[in-house]
């Protein structure tokens, strides 16, 4: 454990190290101001002994001596009798006063002393001088008495003077001994001042010296404590990079095992469909029924071990970091159904209800990787059907949030079924394991599914989890994350005003599925009634007559206890009495046309295969009250305007199409002409070629699939020749997906234009890439750039005819040309298909699904379109689990469409 | 005695000054030194105690001259330089002085204290002789 460092409390080191020098410096600052004014004091004291030189003292003194010359003056005049001598003693006299005088003048305080002195001496001298007066001229000594008078007047001024001298002398000596004092106690504060300094000072030092043996130890502590961590810390890399060894030799060792599963699942799925396709072939054949039961078995454990084989295969692709996730512009709408007709199938057969439900504030235009939310949501509801006897299941999507352009889609999938525990949910993710090892043997499967759909959520930026009750349900439900394409479709498109606030009664057994019509109608503003039974149906629409507000539209469902929906409608047909005979809309789980077959078109107006999407049901029902028009007059489809201006750049222009499907060849023929372009067909990328070396053009449109060479083969031959550098090469495709968009870039194209061809969009992207270069060449305009049709559109149920006629430029005879064509070049194509399959030529089989793709979106069978879009990415995906019923789905609707045109071509021909 | 007084005066041919004091006074014999002290002002007492007050004669007499020659050994200038100088600095005084023998010899018969000097023919009775020089 790192030991704790006491971190140094207080002032900051700074602070307690400034403090030193500063009171040092202040302490002897105080000090040299002290001490100097103590000097100056003593100097003054000096100086004034020194100048004061004491005058009292020294005249004292001074007149001492002096008195004596007197007397000895006064002694010589009297004994010699020379009476110079009495002068002298008079000069003498005069000095003493004189000093009397001068001191009177400078010291004030004795002045009595000084008057009193010089009132003596005077006395004494005039009394001396007639003694020495006389003595000298007379020569007589005086009587006793005048001397004893003398005598005493001398005495009295000679003690006097004697004791002011004494005085003097004493306070002198009183002075100096003060200032000396003085002196002594300036000195002896000083040093008292110094010694306090220095004791501070010692102080702080031991403080400071302290603090820092403190911050030392404190440093050294951390020092080794540092040291401590850092070894630790070695420690944990020298482990870190152990860890991180042996986790890189474990992903090598893991990367080399994925491949080998990737390698391994793809070398077994060839004998394995060699297996099953033969086996199917062979089921074909006469056989003892025990043969044909084997023969059934081994078909059934080849596929469900295909199955298991893909799924391993997505696995290892998911574990190699293989797999990644398209960022593609796609219609969410599309998505949930191209799962409907899936996942319909299967509940069909159970008998169970297949729902949908998107929430209406779900963007339906999204950019993500539609074949993998695709895969995630059938492997959910597939496994949801499965596990479900009765009742129902539905799949919800709802909006949870959005930020920066990335949506937060959920996704829910409930179901009636046996429901799961705590402790099987638990289990449920891990790879290879299933709620119970019972149920695999009961419903098979791999469990692996579940593991590769959590994956793929994970990858699409979501959750997965699971909500269930044993014996009551479960719901499975995961998030993902998706851009937000720029431009939303908006698939419900205006309601036309009369149709607002329309009366509907929507009747269903399956409150689920009354709940969504309930919603998908209120968002169109209808007026909603609900009714869970035929009975109570036919009693809302008595009494809607009678109030007055009668029903202009029933929705109801085919499949119900008790009356049907079939029963339903003809009970409602026969009603009498009705102010408004509503139209009706039957809903079912069954495929459109195949209720068509079942069903009197008299007694319903519409029909609509469950589970529908809210635009669906709003093209349905807007169908149903525009047939009004379509059966009163030949209702005209406006003829696609163009711009002239662009249609202009492209007039004259030679472009070579290279197309393998006659159909198409005729499609993007026919328009092209019609904007007066010159065209030029190729079969495939090899004939191409040779076409472009003999003669000139001005572009090629390139079909991707096409046999003998595809086009991104034949891109990549013509650029090889320098000559056709910068010949526009435009890709004709359906697949519009950014990693193949990339591989055409790659190839050397320059642009695409996706099928079913949009006339608008040919024309600008031809007008980008290809503008005629023979400026002179002018070619005869099309009359008109917009038609209109002159000739009824045929009637093909389910076929969206007016958009596709809009296609071809308006064109109805086009149309039916290129009906009749596809009459008798595409009739047996999925036996075909199947043919290719079954010899494992999934190659082929996926071009051929993908050409009739392209050719019924342009016939605007869009069922039969999306059918073999499936088709197509199960061939290229190869997930060989539903193929089998997705050619017979497809076989169906061909031959529906088939019977179609044949009705339509018949219906034309004699009208 | 008279042969011895006769004598004395036979060599004295000026004068014949002797000292002399009371009767009364005990003293009876005076050494010149202790004489010229009292006269000097140096003591004032004779050797046995008694108070001693010294009387001089006028100035410029014989007799004094021949005393302070004689007992002191002093000139007449000699001696007022000396009481110059007492008078002055010093705390002595100068002799009484009287004006004549006779004034003298009254004054030391009256006085026991006194001592003085005259010729020795004014001496009488009533004072004695300590000191002949």
């Amino acid at each position: 454990m790192p030991q704790q460092v006491k971190k140094l409390t207080g002032f900051s080191l700074t602070w307690k190290l400034l403090l030193v020098p500063v009171v040092a410096a202040i302490g002897f600052a105080i000090y040299l101001i002290y001490s100097s004014m103590v000097l100056s004091d003593g100097n003054a004291l000096l100086k004034e002994i020194r100048d004061a030189d004491f005058p009292i003292l020294y005249a004292a003194e001074k007149n001492l001596g002096t008195q004596n010359n007197i007397i000895e003056a006064l002694n010589t005049a009297a004994s010699a009798g020379e009476a110079e001598f009495l002068d002298i003693a008079r000069e003498k006299a005069e000095e003493i006063r004189a000093r009397y005088e001068e001191l009177n003048r400078i010291d004030t305080t004795h002045k009595k002393e000084i008057e009193k002195l010089k009132r003596e001496f005077d006395d004494y001298f005039s009394q001396a001088s007639d003694v020495a007066r006389l003595m000298t001229y007379k020569k007589e000594v005086p009587d006793t008495a005048q001397l004893m008078k003398m005598r005493a007047a001398r005495d009295l001024y000679l003690s006097d003077a004697l004791q002011f001298r004494n005085d003097a002398e004493k306070e002198f000596h009183v002075t100096v001994s003060k200032a000396i004092e003085r002196s002594e106690r300036a000195q002896e504060s000083g040093a008292a001042i110094g010694a306090v300094m220095l004791l501070v000072i010692v102080t702080l030092t031991i403080l400071v010296t302290r603090g820092i043996m403190a911050l030392e130890k404190g440093v050294a502590d951390r020092n080794i404590m540092l040291a401590e961590m850092n070894k630790e810390l070695e420690g944990e890399i020298r482990k870190l990079k152990a860890a991180e060894e042996a986790r890189s030799h474990a992903e090598a060792a893991s990367q080399i095992k994925d491949e080998f599963l990737a390698n391994m699942s793809h070398e077994l799925r060839t004998p394995m469909n060699a297996v099953i396709g033969l086996s199917h072939l062979c089921m074909q054949t006469e056989m003892s029924r025990k043969q044909h039961d084997y023969l059934q078995k081994i078909h059934r454990s080849a596929k469900s071990l295909l199955g298991i084989l893909n799924d391993i295969l997505d696995i290892s692709k998911i574990e190699a970091g293989k797999l990644e996730m398209d960022q593609t512009p796609f219609d969410l709408e599309e998505v949930m159904s191209n799962l409907a007709t899936i996942v319909s199938n299967k509940s069909h057969e159970k008998n169970i209800e297949f729902l949908q439900e998107t929430a209406l504030n779900v963007p339906s235009s999204l950019i993500g990787d539609p074949l993998r939310l695709s895969q995630v949501l059938i492997n959910l509801a597939g496994n949801a059907v499965k596990f479900t006897d009765q009742g129902e299941v539905i799949v919800r999507v709802e909006f949870e949030g959005e930020a920066e352009g990335v949506v937060a889609l959920r996704f829910t999938i409930e179901d009636t079924g046996i429901g799961m525990s705590e402790k099987e949910i638990s289990r449920l993710f891990q790879p290879f394991t299933q709620a119970d090892s019972s149920i695999t043997r009961k419903f098979g499967g791999t469990g692996l599914g579940l593991t590769i759909s959590k994956r793929l959520v994970e990858m699409m930026g979501g959750n997965i989890w699971v909500e269930s009750t044993l014996g009551a349900g479960s719901k499975f439900i995961f998030t993902a994350h998706f851009h937000k394409a720029e431009k939303q479709v908006t698939h419900v498109q205006q309601l036309s005003k009369d149709l607002r606030s329309l009366r509907v009664l929507a009747v269903d057994d399956s409150e689920s599925s009354l709940h969504i019509l309930k919603s998908y109608l209120e968002s169109f503003t209808f007026e909603v009634t609900l009714a869970g039974s035929g009975v109570d149906a036919l009693q809302a629409v008595k009494r809607a007559n009678e109030e007055g507000k009668p029903f202009a539209l029933v929705i109801l469902d085919w499949k119900m206890p008790e009356m049907d929906g079939i029963e339903l409608s003809r009970r409602l047909r026969e009603m009498h009495g009705m102010t408004l005979q509503p139209k009706i809309l039957l809903i079912s789980a069954y495929g459109q046309n195949e209720m068509a077959q079942q069903t009197d078109r008299r007694v319903v107006d519409g029909m609509l295969a469950k589970p529908f999407q809210q635009s669906k049901l709003f093209d349905s029902i807007t169908q149903l009250f525009r047939r009004d028009e379509s059966q009163t007059g030949r209702f005209k489809i406006a003829g696609a305007q163009f711009d002239p201006e662009l249609v202009s750049r492209i007039r004259g222009a030679r472009l070579l199409l290279v197309e393998d499907n006659e159909i198409n060849q005729q499609v993007a023929q026919e328009l092209l002409e019609s904007f007066g372009v010159r065209v030029v067909i190729a079969g495939n990328g090899e004939e191409a070629i040779s076409i472009l070396n003999e003669g000139k053009f001005d572009g090629v449109l390139m079909d991707m699939q096409m046999p003998v060479m595809d086009g991104v083969t034949a891109t990549r031959e013509i650029r090889k020749n320098p000559k056709f550098a910068t010949l526009p090469i435009i890709a004709l495709t359906a697949n519009v997906m950014v990693s193949e968009q990339n591989e055409f870039i790659d190839a050397g194209m320059n642009d695409h234009i996706g099928k079913p061809i949009d006339p608008d969009r040919m024309v600008a992207t031809l007008a980008k890439w290809v503008y005629p270069a023979r400026m002179g060449e002018v070619t005869q305009p099309p009359k008109k750039t917009a038609t209109a049709a002159s000739m009824p559109l045929p009637d093909l149920p389910g076929i969206n005819v007016a958009e596709s006629v809009r296609r071809i430029g308006g064109k109805v005879a086009i149309y039916y040309s290129l009906l009749g064509m596809f009459r008798s070049k595409e009739h047996d194509v999925v036996t075909r298909i199947r043919e290719a399959w079954q010899m494992g030529d999934s190659k082929t089989a996926e071009r051929l699904a993908h050409t009739l793709k392209g050719t019924a979106g342009t016939l605007g069978a869009e069922t039969l379109q999306s059918q073999a879009g499936i088709l197509e990415n199960c061939f290229k995906d190869k997930i060989a689990d539903d193929i089998d019923g997705h050619l017979e789905q497809l076989e169906r609707e061909l031959s529906l469409f088939n019977a179609s045109i044949d009705r339509a071509i018949e219906a034309r021909n004699s009208g | 005695m008279w042969a011895l007084a006769a004598s004395f005066a036979a060599m004295n041919a000026h004068a014949d000054v002797v000292v002399i004091v009371s009767v009364r006074n005990p003293i009876t014999h005076l050494t010149p030194r202790n004489v010229s002290n009292i006269f000097l002002g140096k003591v004032n007492e004779f050797p046995d105690g008694g108070k001693a007050v010294s009387i001089d004669q006028a100035e410029g007499s014989v007799i004094r001259n021949e005393f302070y020659s004689r007992v002191v050994n002093k000139t007449a200038s000699q001696m007022t330089a000396y009481w110059a100088k007492a008078i002055f600095s010093g705390d002595s005084f100068p002799p009484q002085r009287l004006e004549n023998a006779a004034a003298v010899v009254k004054f030391v018969a009256s006085n026991p204290s006194a001592i003085g000097y005259v010729d020795k023919s004014d001496v009488n009775n009533e004072v004695k002789v300590i000191l002949e020089p």
